[in-house]
């Protein structure tokens, strides 16, 4: 049985995996965290917003844009349909978030006192 | 006068009297949802006489509320403008009762008018005030009730309360405890007249009054109620709502998943000046509880960017109140599932002599975040159609100050019109935010026209719009804020601008599930120009939007984001924008057909439609390629899975990263925060 948690990721709670929602693909174990499972790719801020200001014009650099130098874009793809799952802005080198740790043993539960009723 | 952590945190529901418990299983469900309304309609009569009676141009545009609460100080009906003011209600009348009730030289009374504005009383930040007005009957308290609103001006060292630079809470001007400021239904002339002496403005002191008038007329109706139904129903009646709240809010909370969620937000700014802060998110929930966890967080600033937990609480009651519980009445009881693990020392949770009048720009994104939790937690819920990106915060724009205006008098506030009302609504896995939405703390929340900003400030507006290129990119993309721009117009003096904002470095206000961050914008600070006769040639050399004018190579302009160095005079002037909402979901699945709709209202540019969203079309008839758009999405998708690379072997080069010191100096312990 297959559990939809989030937009693009579904848990097959028999098989205990994370799936891709958009293509199927079985990522990994459910309890560890899905990015785990994912290609990640680092983009610069600026190519998704773009600095239309001139950082000349500013005594400090400000363009209109995440600072690169700041923050980054890091990206989480399916390995199989490239469907980006979240993205996160963190400063370089700062560690991904463990942004879904779910209880699996109470969703298990959960659903199976729903097909009991 | 003590600052008291145990009242601080006494934010839910008191234990129910006697009186009580006899009388709130007596009502029938008819009364009680008949009356449950009439105290909603009483708030609603009361807020609208604030708005037409305060002369705050934040009352105007609904930066207000009022409400009802409890002989205990418990909330149970509201009407607003802004649901944080009225969740700052309750704390400072558990003060009143447990240190003045009793006090023979205070007291409580029929008539009587307290005030606060202090953040260590219960207060957000001191330009949000507060009046407090006991409602008695047949010589016994039955209940509280509360208008309050921001108002321009508290005797700081800036005009209009923020300080960015202060260094401690003293340079913050007005600041009052729970103190009583009426009694026998009026203002003492003595206390108004030592608080208009503190301040600049003549708008405060009148609000105060203003305030004042709406408590007694809610009172009036309240005892109406109580002469009609009697006492017992009257308490019986809140008691009940607080009791039905409470046990609806458990079983909402009940019925989610049990799990962890972590959210990370960043911030650029330490008064005036720039360096990187954290406040690391976990939001716990198991059973019918959440626990919001601020472990992992900077320590406080050296400015005026602090807050308290009792802010944080308070701003997610008010977010909730809209959000997760909007189908229920407002009340004390919506926070019974919440508890807060917040460190001290830490910039939520500071030093109380701190500044902390610009402790909102911290609040709101740490709320946002535990926005960004709480919609992973409802996806797999019934209330997925509640899922949202977190309304906008980040750069929430205010250029305030005061100075002389158009008319010889003495002009205090937010300058031009209230575009921090017109910020983009989030989007949800169904549509788009809605440009030019909301305030961040409020959906009724109104920008007002230009004509109200330009009667009231001495100021000419060269545009005020959509701002492009500011909705976070998604399948559905983030409501977009309004943008403007003005110049000091007729003004017969100069003004100070504090350009009042949150960041340009690290946007604030995250997308969800793929759905990138809304936009961030610096204010442009213009001077000198010769827009006279510009204007009197009607020359198409006026810029029409805040892109245009920072593309403009005839003005000059500086962007920034700090306290201006001079004062500004006519021929002057400022554009801003305001916060933009995050976007939901992958942008290479947006509708073509809605990314050319934005392209054709200026609100997406034709370089994000061919660059983010990846649309080809005609760039005259702005037609949709569809072939070739799926082409291009199906390239993308190829350079994705080239580009990225598998987690662990990525973090191995990434956690090698680290910002460089001179960002990171007042971080704390990198890269986690303090525990």
């Amino acid at each position: 049985m297959k559990v939809r948690v989030t937009e693009y990721l579904d848990i097959d709670l028999d098989k205990e995996l994370w799936c891709c929602h958009s293509c199927g693909k079985e990522l990994g174990a459910v309890r560890e965290n899905y990015k785990h499972f994912t290609l990640v790719y680092d983009r610069d801020p600026h190519e998704i917003h773009k600095p239309y200001i001139n950082p000349e014009s500013s005594p400090v650099g400000h363009s209109c844009s995440p600072d690169p130098e700041w923050c980054r874009i890091l990206e989480f793809y399916c390995p199989n349909c490239a469907t980006m799952f979240e993205v996160e802005y963190l400063p370089p080198g700062h560690p991904p978030t463990h942004d879904i740790e779910l209880d699996i043993d109470a969703l298990k539960a959960r659903h199976q006192n729903q097909d009991n009723h | 006068m003590p600052i008291d952590e145990e009242v601080l945190n006494r934010v839910c529901t008191e234990e129910p009297t006697e009186l009580e418990r006899e009388w709130m299983d007596k009502i029938g469900v008819d009364e009680f949802s008949v009356y449950l309304t009439k105290l909603e309609l009483i708030c609603e009569e009361a807020k609208q006489n604030m708005i037409m009676t305060g002369l705050s141009p934040a009352i105007q545009g609904m930066d207000c509320g009022v409400g009802v609460y409890t002989a205990a100080g418990d909330l149970v009906a509201a009407s607003v403008g802004t649901y944080l003011h009225i969740c700052s209600g309750q704390v400072p009348i558990k003060y009143i009762l447990k240190y003045y009730k009793d006090d023979p030289s205070v007291g409580i009374h029929e008539g009587d008018v307290f005030f606060v504005n202090d953040v260590l009383y219960g207060g957000f930040h001191n330009m949000d005030m507060l009046n407090i007005v006991p409602v008695f009957w047949e010589g016994d308290l039955i209940a509280w009730v509360v208008a309050a609103a921001h108002e321009p001006e508290t005797g700081a060292t800036e005009p209009a309360g923020f300080v960015p630079y202060a260094r401690s809470r003293y340079e913050e001007g007005f600041k009052a405890p729970p103190i009583r400021v009426g009694s026998n239904f009026m203002i003492e002339t003595d206390f108004f007249d030592f608080f208009s002496n503190m301040l600049r403005d003549t708008i405060t002191p009148h609000d105060l009054k203003a305030k004042a008038s709406c408590c007694f007329k809610m009172a009036e109706r309240l005892q109406e109620i109580a002469e009609q139904k009697g006492v017992g129903f009257f308490v019986g009646l809140m008691r009940r709502s607080l009791e039905v709240v409470t046990d609806a809010g458990k079983q909402r909370i009940a019925s989610l998943n049990d799990g962890t969620y972590r959210h990370v937000i960043f911030f650029d700014l330490q008064g005036k000046e720039e360096a990187l802060g954290c406040v690391h998110i976990t939001l716990i929930k198991k059973g019918d509880q959440l626990t919001v966890d601020l472990s992992g967080s900077s320590p406080p600033t050296m400015s005026f960017l602090n807050s308290k937990p009792h802010v944080v609480r308070g701003l997610l009651a008010g977010v909730m109140m809209q959000y997760l519980f909007a189908d229920f009445p407002v009340s004390t009881g919506l926070l019974a599932p919440f508890s807060f693990k917040v460190p001290p020392g830490t910039i939520v949770n500071a030093p109380n002599d701190r500044a902390m009048s610009g402790s909102m720009r911290i609040t709101a994104p740490v709320v946002n975040g535990i926005m960004v939790c709480l919609a992973k937690l409802l996806f797999d819920s019934d209330l997925r159609e509640r899922v949202t990106s977190p309304p906008s915060m980040s750069g929430v724009g205010l250029a305030a100050g005061g100075g002389i205006d158009q008319y010889g008098g003495i002009v205090i506030g937010i300058i031009g019109t209230i575009i921090i009302n017109g910020c983009g609504g989030p989007a949800t896995p169904f549509r788009d935010g809605m440009d030019a939405g909301q305030f961040w703390f409020s959906g009724f929340a109104d920008c007002l026209d230009v004509e109200h900003g330009e009667v009231q400030t001495p100021v000419l507006h060269l545009f005020r719009n959509i701002m492009m290129d500011q909705g976070g990119p998604g399948k559905f993309r983030g409501g977009a804020t309004v943008c403007q721009g003005y110049t000091f117009h007729n003004a017969k003096g100069p003004l100070r601008l504090i350009f009042n904002t949150s960041t340009s470095r690290v946007p604030h206000t995250p997308g969800l599930f793929g759905g990138y961050a809304g936009g961030i914008n610096p204010f442009l600070e213009i001077r000198n120009t010769d827009w006279q006769p510009l204007f009197e040639n009607a020359s198409e050399e006026i810029p029409s939007s805040y892109h245009e004018l920072a593309a403009s190579k005839r003005i000059t302009y500086k962007a920034t984001q700090f306290v201006s160095e001079d004062f500004f005079m006519n021929g002057d002037g400022v554009a801003n924008g305001s916060g933009s909402s995050g976007g939901y979901g992958d942008a290479l699945e947006r509708d073509p057909a809605l990314a050319m709709d934005d392209v054709g209202k200026q609100i997406t540019s034709p370089w994000a439609a061919r660059n983010v969203y990846h649309v080809a079309f005609d760039e005259e008839t702005l037609e949709v390629d569809y072939p070739q758009t799926s082409k291009l999405r199906d390239q993308e998708r190829e350079r994705r899975k080239k580009q990225g690379k598998p987690y662990h072997d990525f973090m191995k080069e990434w956690l090698e990263r680290k910002p460089k010191e001179e960002i990171i100096r007042s971080y704390g312990p990198w890269p986690e925060g303090i525990k």
